[in-house]
């Protein structure tokens, strides 16, 4: 009597303990699925962004005086590469381009 | 000392000291090593039957779970938002291509321009936009995409991973230990955000061709030598039937998984990485050959031979729930009634695993194995109470984790059994063609 009474308090506490189990995975998997941003879902950002503390809207625009020709410096892209813009939109973008670079 | 064991009612080595209906039953170290435990066999033709109908609803589930979970990915994705972020006091964006040009509330003046760069971290993917002022100096950066554990990212994050980016100019090297510090416990994150911010990086300079530094060189040390060597250990302890040998040997592998897959380098097989590679999230071998040697190791030898050549014999975290069986002599307790019911329970949880991290397209969601909790000592609250239950329960029963919990051991099982169906209707059909 003693011996079934015992093997039923192991067998509930197995059932126990991978009932907790199961609860500590169904919360593991709520924790894992909440965003610390506010917008999980597939393939989307999960984090915040870091910007510049420095660089913000009070900083002129354009001013900036790329450098060209050292190896390593930064250039700026060359948006006219791409054969997609149609020309009046490539020479608008050209213009803004040597205006930032201070360029003619 | 005396260890305990449930049989293999099927393929497994039968120690003779083991009960007839395939239940618990106890040995001491000198009988047979471990096999996989099973259910005791019962009407074949029935258990074919359910077989067939379980491999079927898996696989009905699974594909259901990959198509939903890839036609939410195709959704537009409003970039434009997300590059005025990284570009601080840009109003208007335009694309052209691969680069966002950020131009004030004019639309007349460059503030910035911004890329995405694409690498692989620890669960597949990872996509970052980078933005830049007009200098060339980092203003901003941001994860577009990402298929990180959630874990990993967290800590990304707290430890201001992100933030080292700014300010780091166009020509910096922009690499882990160099001018960027390491995120302990999320190494392999930390390396996929920096390799997608220096491609995009390479964008930006319109340069497009990679570093001598960044030129691929094939990662091949000692975690994947030691994997080889495991795989080819655990293969031949299989086959071999002298029991002292195998025993030995299995000590041997199990105690090298446990420190060198374990302790040393975090590397265990995780849902996760199945997850990945249902997915079609493969990374780029040249640097992740231990993932390919460990998933492939696995499909391989199951196919091959029919049997699990990893959880029971290297697999770091049952291996230390084997260490701590073997100080406090716990036992295997698998109560007959409740066999079937918890057999369900833990084929459940890898199911669900799957399904989860298949739809939501984020295989790191799914995991919860305690494996980085234990061998990185790092790990949410949840975690913790999660590894803290399992290693007392370890002192208690024999490899509770495996027997009740674990998700890649019914993964494995389940290619074994469908390796075995295969092979069942080869057989009939070929004596179906002898008669006829």
């Amino acid at each position: 009597m003693a011996e079934i009474r015992r093997e039923k308090l192991k067998q509930a506490l197995l059932l126990g303990f991978i009932t907790l189990n199961v609860i500590l995975i169904l919360a593991m998997w709520a924790d894992n699925l909440r965003d610390p941003a506010g917008n999980a879902g597939p393939g989307r950002s999960t984090e915040s962004s870091p910007t510049a503390p420095g660089a913000d809207s009070t900083q002129p625009a354009g001013t900036a005086q790329p450098q060209t020709g050292t190896p390593g410096a930064f250039a700026g892209p060359v948006i006219l590469a791409k054969t997609h813009l149609d020309f009046g939109e490539a020479l608008a973008l050209r213009s803004r381009l040597d205006q930032a670079s201070g360029g003619s | 000392m005396r260890l305990a064991w449930i049989i293999s009612g099927e393929e497994g080595n039968l120690p003779s000291s083991l009960s007839s209906n395939g239940e618990i039953v106890s040995m001491d170290d000198n009988t047979a090593p471990l096999e996989m435990p099973r259910k005791p066999a019962g009407n074949t033709r029935i258990k074919r039957k359910n077989s067939f109908t379980a491999i079927g609803f898996t696989l009905v589930m699974i594909a259901f779970a990959w198509v939903y979970g890839y036609s939410s990915l195709i959704t537009k994705d409003p970039i434009e938002l997300r590059v005025l972020e990284v570009i601080p006091g840009a109003a208007r964006v335009d694309i052209e291509g691969d680069l966002f040009v950020g131009l004030a509330k004019d639309g007349e003046e460059i503030i910035g321009y911004a890329a995405r760069g694409r690498s692989y971290g620890y669960g597949g993917t990872l996509e970052m936009l980078v933005g830049v002022d007009t200098q060339g100096q980092i203003t901003g950066v941001k994860i577009l995409k990402e298929y990180e554990t959630p874990d990993y990212l967290r800590r990304v994050k707290s430890a201001g991973f992100l933030e080292q980016f700014i300010n780091k100019k166009a020509g910096d090297s922009l690499r882990l230990g160099k001018d960027l510090d390491s995120v302990s416990g999320a190494t392999m994150s930390a390396e996929g955000i920096a390799a997608s911010v220096r491609q995009a990086m390479r964008t930006l300079e319109q340069t497009n061709q990679p570093s001598p530094e960044e030129t691929r060189s094939i990662a091949f040390g000692l975690p994947e030598i030691t994997l080889v060597f495991l795989y080819a250990a655990g293969y031949f302890g299989h086959k071999t039937q002298q029991s002292g040998w195998k025993r030995n040997l299995r000590w041997g592998t199990m105690i090298t998984g446990m420190v060198v897959l374990g302790f040393i380098y975090t590397m265990p097989l995780t849902i996760a990485q199945i997850i990945s590679l249902l997915s079609g999230f493969w990374p780029d071998w040249h640097n992740n050959l231990y993932w390919y040697f460990l998933l492939g190791g696995i499909i391989f030898v199951t196919t091959v031979d029919g049997k699990n050549p990893y959880c029971f014999w290297f697999c770091p975290f049952g291996s230390f729930q084997e260490c701590l069986a073997k100080i406090s002599g716990a036992k295997l307790y698998r109560p007959k009634r409740w066999s079937e019911l918890l057999t369900w329970v833990q084929r459940g949880l890898a199911l669900a695993a799957i399904l989860l991290g298949l739809a939501t397209r984020r295989p790191g969601v799914a995991g919860y194995e305690p494996f980085p909790t234990l061998f990185d000592l790092q790990g949410s609250p949840l975690q913790w109470a999660f590894l803290s239950g399992i290693i007392l329960a370890s002192l208690i029963i024999y490899r509770p984790f495996c027997s009740y919990l674990c998700p890649v051991r019914p993964v494995v099982d389940f290619m074994a059994e469908v390796r075995r169906q295969i092979k069942e209707v080869w057989r009939r059909w070929q004596k179906y063609a002898a008669k006829s």
